[in-house]
């Protein structure tokens, strides 16, 4: 199986958040709903400021919490290339996905009673297309692919910042070129 | 004011009461087997079973109004391998409908099986321990905690002796049953002792609990500010309403040993119905900021 994963060069992106509009917009998703979401972080203090943008989706982790967790088994990860997805004639709307989420990733529909969140767009890589996300990117700061090819591509990169959770926890399919301003995530 | 989640803040209140009365309600159909008739005997203990199926039937319904699609329940059982819930779902039914056969099989011969019930009591501690194991298997740091198995652990054994204890004393004055004075004393008095215990456990964890939160990650931290910032009014009631209930109690043992006072179920029922009605708001309030205190890890 070719485990597939986002990259993001965190050096590039400028946080003009087309990533988050193009996504929301695609999925037709309601108000106070976001599969993708820009994070704009501040840190330090005049003379030394920091700040840097984080772009994150569902991370189609390898060993995703949501899916262990989901007690219809709505919730699962695909064989062939590790995307989680959502059976949604099995959800019962349970919320327990969106407490098991250190990403935030999951949304609760009111409208339909069920859970949805980032499906990697599988109907436009069916038309041999890419994620939303990716083609909306002026700074070309996403990718798609396998992870293998991700880690040929790009050297220095890592799954642990300052601002998001440890990656031992759900081993996120992530891949981040880290901004100088963003550090090591402090482990406490 | 947080409003999201009472339909859980129900359901986990009454499983867990329900549990406990159905458990301690045995405690007292051991003790008093061989002292009393089997009739008398199974007269005190039903109106128990009563309330025990009534909190089974509310907390169900109040559990699946917290589902946004109840009509796929039927797949609830597919992850057991892997899931809290599913799990939970299976001992919460399984303690239920082991009731249900306790209670239909007391009423044919009027007596209660107790290999049964002690089957029953036993799933029904199972199915608390699933509780506690789904909210510690988020990953949601105020609720990651041993705290949890100890509140949740907590209200089994604090609202089932006081729910058994109200319903057993219903139960004699309607029956106009006397009791035997050692007997009744007994019951109160270790009845009392365990509402005491548990008290005084969750008291001391509490401090444990939020110190810890506070020196956690960022979502812990938040969680800690929620409960001594927002909710410090509503916190500082419901230990100023358990430890009301447990001096309550206190009191009652002391007059028995000190005043050399007898000590029966209905001359006791006072306090008892007392410590319940402060225990019960103190627990519905300890639940409730369970629930709004339960801040995700999050990006940031």
């Amino acid at each position: 199986m070719s485990e597939k994963g986002f990259f993001f060069d965190m050096t590039a992106c400028i946080g003009c958040k087309s990533c988050q509009i193009a996504c929301k917009d695609k999925n037709d998703l309601d108000v106070g709903s976001l599969f993708r979401k820009v994070w704009l972080f501040e840190r330090g203090k005049f003379p030394n400021p920091r700040s840097y943008f984080i772009s994150m989706a569902c991370n189609h982790c390898k060993e995703p919490k949501c899916v262990d967790n989901c007690p219809t088994g709505a919730s699962y990860r695909r064989e062939e290339d590790g995307v989680v997805l959502i059976d949604l004639n099995k959800c019962i709307g349970c919320k327990y996905c969106t407490w098991s989420c250190p990403y935030e990733a999951r949304h609760y529909n009111k409208d339909n009673g069920k859970v949805e969140k980032c499906n990697a767009c599988l109907d436009l890589l069916q038309q041999g297309e890419k994620p939303a996300c990716i083609d909306a990117c002026i700074m070309r700061v996403l990718e798609y692919e396998s992870v293998e090819e991700l880690n040929k591509k790009h050297k220095e990169t890592t799954k642990d910042i300052d601002g998001l959770p440890d990656s031992n926890i759900t081993k996120p399919n992530i891949i981040l070129k880290p901004h100088k301003h963003a550090y090591k995530r402090e482990v406490r | 004011m947080y409003t999201n989640e009472w339909s859980l803040i129900l359901f986990t209140l009454l499983i867990q009461a329900a549990v406990g009365a159905f458990i301690f309600n045995l405690i007292v159909g051991l003790l008093l087997k061989d002292k009393i008739e089997q009739n008398k005997l199974y007269k005190i203990l039903t109106p128990t079973q009563y309330a025990v199926g009534f909190f089974i039937i509310v907390g169900s319904l109040a559990s699946v109004f917290h589902l946004g699609t109840p009509t796929n329940a039927a797949n609830v059982f597919s992850n057991i391998g892997s899931s809290w819930l599913s799990r939970e779902i299976l001992f919460v039914g399984g303690f239920s409908l082991l009731w249900l056969v306790t209670f239909l099989m007391g009423r044919g011969k009027q007596e209660i099986n107790q290999g049964l019930a002690i089957v029953t009591s036993v799933v029904g501690l199972i199915a608390v321990y699933s509780m506690a194991q789904i909210y510690t298997s988020t990953i949601i740091p105020a609720w990651q905690h041993f705290n949890t198995f100890v509140v949740f652990y907590g209200t089994t054994f604090l609202l089932g002796t006081l729910v058994s204890m109200s319903t057993i004393n219903y139960a004699i004055k309607k029956e106009a049953q006397s009791m035997e004075g050692s007997l009744s004393e007994n019951i109160v008095t270790s009845f009392a002792y365990i509402v005491i215990v548990t008290v005084a456990v969750q008291v001391l964890v509490a401090p444990i609990y939020i110190l810890s939160l506070s020196n956690g990650n960022t979502a812990a931290v938040l969680s800690a500010e929620l409960l001594y910032n927002e909710y410090v009014f509503l916190l500082g009631l419901r230990w100023l309403l358990m430890l009301f209930g447990g001096v309550l109690l206190t009191f009652l043992i002391w007059k028995q040993f000190y005043a050399s006072k007898q000590l029966t179920i209905t001359s006791s029922q006072g306090s008892i119905y007392l410590a319940f009605i402060v225990i019960l708001v103190g627990e519905i309030i300890g639940r409730y900021l369970f629930y709004a205190s339960g801040v995700p890890l999050m990006i940031g």
